[in-house]
């Protein structure tokens, strides 16, 4: 029988980039099917050719055996392509219904939407997919995971037939990704061909069926996920073998460099009192919503503080803009790599100064070529990708966007820095290399505070971890090596043992 | 060559040789429309006449016995396409230049091949533009024998002056990702009070440009602590102060003009050698100043980090109402600048000066390739911008177009100029 969906010999080039080069790919109807690789080895292109937002240069794409043209996303639609992407596609002021009908209301006439009957078979898809989310809520009060869900409602609505997921679980708590799971088992029932992209191995291994790896642009392999282990699959993405997944380094901690006493700020942060010392990374643990996000904001001035005191290196310091933050030696190197991580608009070298700007100014003039050798410094220690220290910074993948976001706040020599969700949709090799530049860091003597979402990484990395739910710290834990996810689960979901 | 490239090409050699036929048409039968227009002209007059004999009582011709003047349909539109000759002829000389260029661009792409790598985008944008602004020179000096001589080249620089100035303290502002609109206003209320301060309160001129580039700037701090610190919209903020300093420059002299002014501030619009040396040089100095500050100055830098990300720019230590209410002090400078240029050549101050000046600053902005959104641009693109704009109207003038379809041609311009940049950035996305 031949396969639902087959792409061959694709070939994409772009100025200068062979970006896709002879891949092949097949799935097959109620299959889930993963696509992996390191970032930069061409899984968006792939799917940006499938989904109708590039041009392909060779190769061919058939659908149930027939050859397709995909020249424009509106074609793709037709053909049941749809594509949910990491950043959520959903317009946050309308209404859950609104966004699963966009563009395709449900008229009572000609000139009347039926609002009411939309609202109906919009909740009627919802609850087909098991999600508890009203039609009519707004799409900006849900929570990530049940936009996620309504990018799925919206994508069934239009009869997908093929669904491609870009690290559709990145932002989700472990809870809510078994509700993802189910939803995409439910999917695959329904005969629905999943293309599932994500760096996290172990989910792949849970819900995937088969994975077709790639690297630099090449088909490396397709795999039966149940036939191979998670060991092998990272050598075909990488081409090397990963000794470590953490390279954990244990030094003699210091003196205690930040200190926060009893912050208050907003609902999301209650109370919360935590202390890191010189060569020490504190994990800092929970759900998402469960503050974390926003206790590093309040400590560095972002959000604006109720009460509560911040304690640097002993002394107490007055933050209420992150300019004071940073003269006091704190960084913060945000989740939100697009959104206030960089300067799309601007280039490489311009983005790793923003900080230290003055650094680089002699009587009020830039030495451009003082920030030029330091610039080209970093982007060789760090290994970043990138043709120049010109390129701007929305032209780089990923990975090397998060390591310009990292060499920001390593050249502002900050004593404590707090890192949010360092790793977060980058590939295994560069997250290595940002875990080793966060040793590097404590080596040099500096604090750091770590934020993550995946508790492999919190228990691979911390020295003690802070547990968070609803805005408190319900436990700061010793991460002795007997520290297990269950316990971290427990805490996180407000020590109450029914839920957890 | 793609199919869309070969309909441009054919599209542009097509209409270039139609319009070039149809000037050359117009040409040929100039003098049967030069004899028409006399007989027509003729004809009105002897009407005009009588009409006048009749109310002063005295005998007249009977106009219906005026014989008609014949015109056959074809000369009527030889008629109508002859007052629009020049434009044709411009038009035409463009589109097979265009067609041109499209080949050479083909032939170019073929030979380099695939080894091109796009290194910085803004690089080629301005590559863009300029070569736009040459083959503007070029047609318009094939269409117009003044467009080349010295004295036209001093005169476009003396006319560009005032846009020249403000268009840089604009880049500033847009690049920001602001927008000021008070720019007109505040070079009028700034003329207005040179005026008032030379003429009626006898202060020196040195003094009066001091203390009136302190009041222009303190009219861009205004409006940039409104943005910055109450977090009002720029547009609302500066269209605000555009109707507040427009109507106080109206109140200030109860809506009279003030004329004549020293002759030590007049000189500074004034020619040495039949150049206007102070205005080119203050051109020079207002243009070096923005470009060193927006290249080698942390302000400078902060000003795109703003116009491109603020919540970063805030998250990494940038003093945000700072660089805001730096960019509109820059603004506002420049106006108190122009303000100077301004009332020295017309050696009087009115409450209507430079009106709708802050739309010319914008579109020179924009069709140096800044980008609206903030983040992007340069005081380069910005000077070929400004160029762009004033040869244009230095060569519709010299064409005769009358200031109606001057502006809009215009209009057009600005609004091609932001289609070409929306292209070329939607090209950038999908190599991307």
């Amino acid at each position: 029988m031949a396969e639902f969906l087959q792409m061959r010999g694709i070939t994409k080039r772009f100025p200068g980039v062979l970006a896709l080069d002879d891949v092949h790919l097949s799935v097959e109807r109620g299959e889930v099917h993963a696509l992996l690789g390191e970032n930069g080895a061409g899984k968006s292109t792939l799917m940006k050719v499938l989904s109708g937002a590039y041009h392909k240069d060779a190769g061919e794409i058939l659908i149930e055996g027939k050859p397709v043209d995909i020249r424009s996303s509106a074609d793709a639609k037709k053909l049941g392509i749809s594509i949910i992407y990491q950043e959520l596609n959903l317009t946050e002021q309308l209404t859950v219904a609104e966004n699963i009908f966009m563009g395709r209301p449900i008229m009572r006439n000609r000139l009347m939407v039926n609002w009411r009957q939309m609202a109906r078979e919009a909740q009627k898809l919802l609850d087909d997919l098991g999600i508890d989310i009203g039609a009519r809520a707004l799409i900006r009060d849900l929570g990530v995971a049940h936009k996620q869900m309504v990018e799925v409602a919206k994508a069934l609505s239009i009869h997908s037939r093929i669904l491609v997921m870009d690290e559709p679980t990145a932002p989700l708590t472990n809870r809510e990704i078994d509700t993802l799971f189910s939803t995409i088992r439910m999917l695959k029932a329904r005969g629905v061909a999943v293309i599932y992209i994500s760096h996290r191995l172990e989910e792949v291994m849970d819900i995937c069926d088969r994975a077709t790896i790639m690297r630099d642009g090449r088909n490396v392999t397709a795999v039966n996920v149940h036939e191979v282990t998670i060991d092998e699959i990272i050598r075909h993405m990488v081409g090397r073998e990963l000794k470590e997944k953490f390279p954990k380094i244990k030094i003699p901690l210091g003196r205690e460099l930040l200190r926060v006493e009893h912050i208050n700020a907003g609902k999301q942060v209650r109370d919360i009192s935590l202390s890191v010392r010189a060569g020490e990374i504190l994990g800092i643990a929970g759900l998402v919503g469960a503050g974390r996000t926003e206790t590093a904001r309040a400590i560095f001035g972002m959000d604006r503080k109720q009460s509560g005191e911040v304690f640097v290196d002993g002394k107490r310091v007055s933050i209420s803009r992150p300019l004071d933050a940073i003269r006091a030696g704190l960084g913060f190197a945000t989740e939100d790599r697009k959104g206030e991580g960089l300067v799309l608009t601007m280039n490489v070298a311009g983005n790793i100064t923003l900080a230290t700007l003055g650094d680089f100014a002699k009587l009020g003039k830039l030495s451009l070529r003082r920030e030029r050798e330091t610039v080209r410094e970093y982007i060789r220690r760090l290994n970043i990708k990138t043709p120049s220290h010109l390129q701007l910074t929305r032209n780089l993948s990923g990975g090397n966007q998060q390591k310009v976001v990292l060499a920001k706040w390593l050249l502002s020599k900050s004593r404590v820095i707090i890192f949010d969700e360092p790793t977060r949709g980058i590939d295994v090799g560069a997250k290595i290399e940002v875990y080793n530049i966060i040793n590097e860091l404590i080596l040099a003597g500096a604090a750091v505070v770590m934020i993550s979402s995946e508790l492999p990484e919190i228990l691979g990395m911390s020295d003690r971890v802070a547990v968070m739910h609803q805005g408190r710290i319900t436990g700061i834990l010793e991460n002795d090596g007997s520290l297990t996810q269950e316990t971290i689960l427990y805490y996180a979901t407000g020590g109450d043992r029914r839920t957890a | 060559m793609k199919k869309r490239m070969k309909i441009l090409l054919i599209l542009c050699l097509v209409l270039g040789v139609a319009l070039l036929g149809i000037n050359l048409y117009t040409q040929g039968s100039a003098g049967r429309i030069a004899e028409l227009q006399a007989k027509i002209a003729e004809r009105k007059q002897l009407i005009a006449q009588a009409e006048m004999a009749r109310v002063l009582g005295r005998e007249a011709v009977d106009v219906g016995e005026l014989p008609e003047v014949e015109i056959s349909s074809a000369d009527r539109v030889v008629m109508a396409l002859a007052s629009f000759s020049g434009a044709f002829l411009v038009l035409g000389i463009d589109l097979l230049i265009g067609a041109l260029a499209l080949i050479a661009f083909h032939l170019f792409k073929r030979r380099r091949g695939e080894r091109k790598v796009r290194k910085v985008s803004s690089a080629n944008n301005i590559v863009g533009i300029l070569i736009a602004l040459i083959v503007l020179c070029l047609d318009l000096s094939i269409a117009s024998k003044v467009f080349l001589t010295q004295s036209n080249f001093l005169n476009v620089l003396q006319q560009i002056s005032i846009n020249f100035v403000i268009a840089i303290g604009m880049t500033f502002v847009i690049i920001s990702g602001g927008i000021d609109l008070s720019v007109g206003s505040n070079i009028a209320l700034t003329g207005l009070l040179m005026a008032i301060m030379m003429k009626n309160w006898g202060v020196g001129v040195t003094w009066t440009i001091v203390l009136s580039l302190l009041f222009s700037a303190a009219i861009g701090l205004i409006n940039g602590s409104l943005i910055a610190f109450l977090n009002l919209p720029p547009f609302i903020a500066t269209l605000g102060m555009m109707s507040i300093a427009r109507g106080a420059a109206y109140t200030v002299t109860g809506g009279a003009p003030i004329y004549t002014m020293p002759a030590g501030f007049t000189g500074i619009s004034g020619r040495v050698a039949n150049v206007p040396l102070y205005a080119i040089l203050i051109m020079i100095a207002v243009f070096a100043l923005g470009w060193y500050c927006l290249r080698y100055t942390k302000v400078g830098r902060f000003t795109y980090a703003i116009g491109g990300n603020e919540s970063c720019a805030k998250l990494s230590g940038i003093n945000l109402s700072k660089v805001k209410c730096f960019v509109y002090v820059v603004s506002g400078l420049c106006c108190g600048v122009a303000a100077i240029l301004l009332t020295s050549r017309l050696d009087s101050a009115l409450p209507t000066n430079a009106d709708g000046q802050e739309m010319d600053a914008i579109a020179a902005v924009v069709i140096g390739g800044t980008s609206m959104k903030g983040g992007e641009g340069s005081i380069i693109g910005t000077l070929i911008g400004i160029l762009i704009i004033g040869v244009i109207s230095n060569g519709l003038n010299l064409l005769g177009v009358a200031q109606g379809p001057q502006k809009m041609v215009k209009g057009l311009i600005i609004v091609v100029a932001v289609i070409i940049d929306v292209l070329r950035r939607r090209a950038a996305e999908q190599s991307k």
